[in-house]
């Protein structure tokens, strides 16, 4: 076998080794690869720098699991930690089961941080449902009788004044799939101020209702909660993360020209 | 600096993480005992969840606050497993007929307004822009949008310049597979980086 088919036989465990040590170097020693902040990133940001601390309230609606991974989580980090240093209200229901999980990982780290549950936020929990479960819950916000800790969601000051989606400032869904649901069911019909949080792998899906409005600000991944660090002035996991996942893109792309590179020649060859 | 976690629960995560990573080697019995616990435990979790839903949205308030109404909807729910029994597997078709009917009801209109309508008027942009960016942008999107209909309309023959036209739809598709796929890739990638987090950070405090 010469050189030109060994280009296109390389063992896959070779490559699965070099992507991990070329995603573990920068995490370790960070390389600090410049960031471009996109558009759809700084929308949300810029709404949520509109929001009043005193009296407006964010709806946060976690709708992924822990099998989403980083991608689906870093999102929420990064939009919490940017309503926590406005000091604005929020509160969490999840269409998904795992989601009311996924709201207190972020929970536990504020309260430990001195922020009231209750008042600063408030997890409602799950609504099982879907699609007609948003409709419901859009309607009719008290339709969740109590939180994941037991509470009335009538007795929690942060619910004070919340009847409808309506009531709620801005609207942030984070979601492992498709938002169209929320949309469909809620945004649009009531003419709702909503964003996403989506992974990486669903961000074209959410694209088209960005051109046209129906989404005021997209976060896609890993990519978008680094932007959205670097927004804060406060540089995280997730910019760091961004270096390691450059270099990957890189070896990849590198092993894409291999491959072709070994075809074409391989081509000539045979001709 | 290494300095590994005494956390119980880190060590079972890392220990998780690379049994599944074994698979990249090869199919072994690591990643199958692995692989179930994942399966179970997420199981487990759903059901767990589902009892706790039936019994603060179903039996609580029926039995509590006497919502005599809620019985419709748990009777209905129950008449979806008479399709275990064979002789009166008929009466699960009634709940099975209300979901659709809702379903499809609450779908339909929807549906139509936000990704057909709203979706058309979001495509209706001006054509010239306050930059030449702008204007490039529209025109592409406008182009973009016709050329990829038009290789879609299979009653009238593709011939002459229609054929040319919606070959060009098929490549703006291809390039929107390959911004699909670029997307599933960095997506993976960014999942990686978070197990790799795990076991680097949380587990063997290198970060």
């Amino acid at each position: 076998m010469n050189w030109i088919n060994k280009l296109q036989t390389i063992d896959r465990r070779i490559i699965y080794i070099l992507l991990l040590v070329v995603c573990a170097i920068p995490l370790v020693k960070p390389l600090g690869v410049p960031l471009q902040v996109t558009d759809m990133t700084r929308d949300v940001y810029d709404i949520i720098e509109g929001l009043e601390p005193e009296k407006d309230v964010v709806l946060l609606s976690f709708d992924y699991a822990p099998g989403a991974g980083l991608d689906a989580h870093i999102v929420p980090v990064a939009v919490v930690e940017h309503l926590a240093q406005r000091g604005i209200k929020w509160v969490s229901v999840s269409f998904n089961p795992e989601g009311p999980m996924m709201a207190d990982l972020i929970i536990k780290d504020l309260e430990s941080r001195g922020f009231k549950y209750g008042i600063d936020f408030a997890n409602l929990g799950y609504l099982a449902g879907q699609e007609t479960a948003i409709r419901l819950f859009a309607l009719d916000c008290l339709t969740i009788t109590t939180d994941t800790r037991g509470n009335k969601t009538t007795d929690l000051p942060v619910m004070q004044g919340i009847k409808t989606a309506k009531d709620f400032a801005f609207v942030h869904q984070f979601t492992s799939d498709d938002p169209a649901m929320w949309i469909r069911q809620a945004v649009d019909p009531m003419g709702l101020r909503y964003a996403v949080g989506i992974v990486t792998v669903s961000v074209p899906s959410a694209m088209p209702y960005y051109n046209s409005g129906q989404i005021k600000g997209l976060l896609g991944g890993l990519k978008a909660a680094a932007e959205y660090e670097t927004l804060l002035g406060k540089p995280g996991r997730a910019v760091a993360m961004m270096d390691a996942q450059s270099m990957a893109h890189l070896l990849i792309i590198g092993f894409i020209f291999l491959g072709n590179l070994g075809y074409f020649l391989g081509k000539k060859q045979g001709k | 600096m290494m300095s590994i976690s005494m956390n119980i629960w880190h060590w079972t995560a890392a220990i998780c993480i690379l049994a599944m990573w074994t698979f990249l080697f090869k199919e072994n019995p690591i990643f199958r005992i692995a692989e179930h616990v994942f399966v179970g435990g997420t199981a487990g979790h759903a059901i767990g969840m589902a009892v706790g839903n039936i019994y603060r949205y179903g039996w609580n308030p029926l039995v509590h606050n006497q919502q005599l109404l809620l019985f419709v909807p748990i009777i209905l729910g129950v008449l979806l497993y008479s399709r275990f029994i064979p002789k009166i597997a008929w009466l699960s078709r009634w709940p099975v007929a209300f979901l659709v009917g809702v379903g499809t009801g609450q779908s339909i209109y929807t549906s139509l307004r936000t990704q057909v309508i709203n979706q058309s008027l979001g495509a209706m942009v001006p054509l010239s822009g306050d930059t030449v960016g702008v204007t490039i942008n529209a025109l592409i999107g406008i182009v973009g949008l016709l050329a990829v209909l038009s290789y879609f309309l299979f009653s009238i023959p593709q011939s002459g310049a229609l054929e040319k036209f919606s070959r060009a739809g098929r490549w703006i598709m291809m390039v929107t597979f390959g911004v699909s796929f670029g997307n599933v890739v960095s997506g993976r990638i960014s999942v990686l980086l978070g197990e790799l987090t795990r076991i680097l950070g949380d587990w063997l405090g290198m970060l």
